[in-house]
């Protein structure tokens, strides 16, 4: 039902270019791409804000080219995705996705808005790792999805969530959260 | 990774409740800062096509257009009536000609046998 709605907004803002329908994509997914980027940036509000308004122009930019292969939430977050990939990039040129991220992590506190204890669990993980976890068990998209969001292959995406649940549980473990 | 991780790690984020933070100055920052130059684009055609819209309409109506058209269908509708009527006479008058419908059966075998051996490769 969502898919049929976005894609009727989708379809007004490509072919009517009604910036109303583009309001109410925005006002839709917005809550969705700003957690997205708040755990990616381990809790930097600014930043994520930041990153969540360059997708949207993005997608604005780009919805003449939606073909509607995929849902318009899988294209979002692909789009949303790429962002984040050139910010990280921007910030160290070159490097692979893993090695930035995890000197690019803040060193100011993390705003109040995610919880200290998840921001603490999902700084363990990797970029990736993070990535992986957040697309399927905090947004929801199966592993279909997260591989073809992510462009990585459906195996790659598994062992990605694995090896993150795995670590995050012996973290939960280690701070008592087992025997809650 | 065991089930234990799975449930221990998909409770943790249940708990912790990751906010879904909605912002109502989010939608209009962003709405303020869609492209100028493409938005005057896309304002453009659309004003176009409903000129075109427009345009067409007019001539629809000038050229009388709704005339042509019964017209046609009026022609339309003879042409098939006379049709069935001419089958109709045809079936009830004529006798059937085994010559012609024998030559009839060859001639659809002809085209098919080639059409048959073609089609598998």
């Amino acid at each position: 039902m969502n898919n049929i709605e976005d894609m009727a907004l989708v379809a007004q803002v490509t072919l009517l270019h009604s910036e109303r329908a583009f309001a109410r994509l925005v006002d839709r997914y917005q809550g969705a791409m700003r957690r997205f980027f708040l755990v990616q940036t381990l809790g930097d509000t600014a930043l994520s804000d930041d990153l969540a308004q360059d997708t949207f122009l993005r997608v604005w930019q780009g919805l003449p080219t939606f073909h509607a292969t995929s849902s318009f939430r899988t294209w979002l977050y692909r789009v949303a995705y790429h962002v984040y990939l050139s910010h990280v990039r921007s910030q160290h040129p070159a490097d692979a996705l893993d090695a930035v991220a995890a000197r690019s992590l803040p060193v100011s506190e993390p705003d109040a808005s995610l919880g200290m204890d998840l921001v603490e669990a999902m700084r363990i993980l990797s970029a990736e790792e993070r990535l992986c976890v957040t697309l399927q068990l905090i947004d929801g998209h199966r592993i279909a999805r997260v591989a073809q969001i992510t462009g990585l292959c459906e195996n790659t995406v598994k062992s990605h969530l694995s090896r993150g649940k795995h670590k995050m549980a012996n973290y939960l473990r280690q701070n008592g959260y087992d025997r809650q | 990774m065991t089930d234990n991780d799975e449930k221990l790690v998909a409770r943790f984020l249940a708990q912790g409740g990751v906010p879904l933070p909605h912002d109502a100055a989010f939608t209009r920052r962003v709405m303020s800062r869609l492209p100028q130059a493409a938005r005057r684009e896309r304002r453009m055609i659309a004003w176009l096509q409903v000129a075109c819209m427009a345009a067409a309409i007019a001539l629809f109506v000038l050229c009388d257009g709704v005339g042509e058209i019964a017209q046609a269908s009026a022609c339309v509708t003879e042409t098939l009536t006379h049709t069935v009527q001419r089958a109709q006479t045809l079936l009830t008058t004529a006798r059937p000609d085994w010559t012609t419908l024998a030559l009839l059966l060859f001639a659809t075998l002809l085209l098919i046998t080639p059409s048959a051996k073609y089609s598998g490769t």
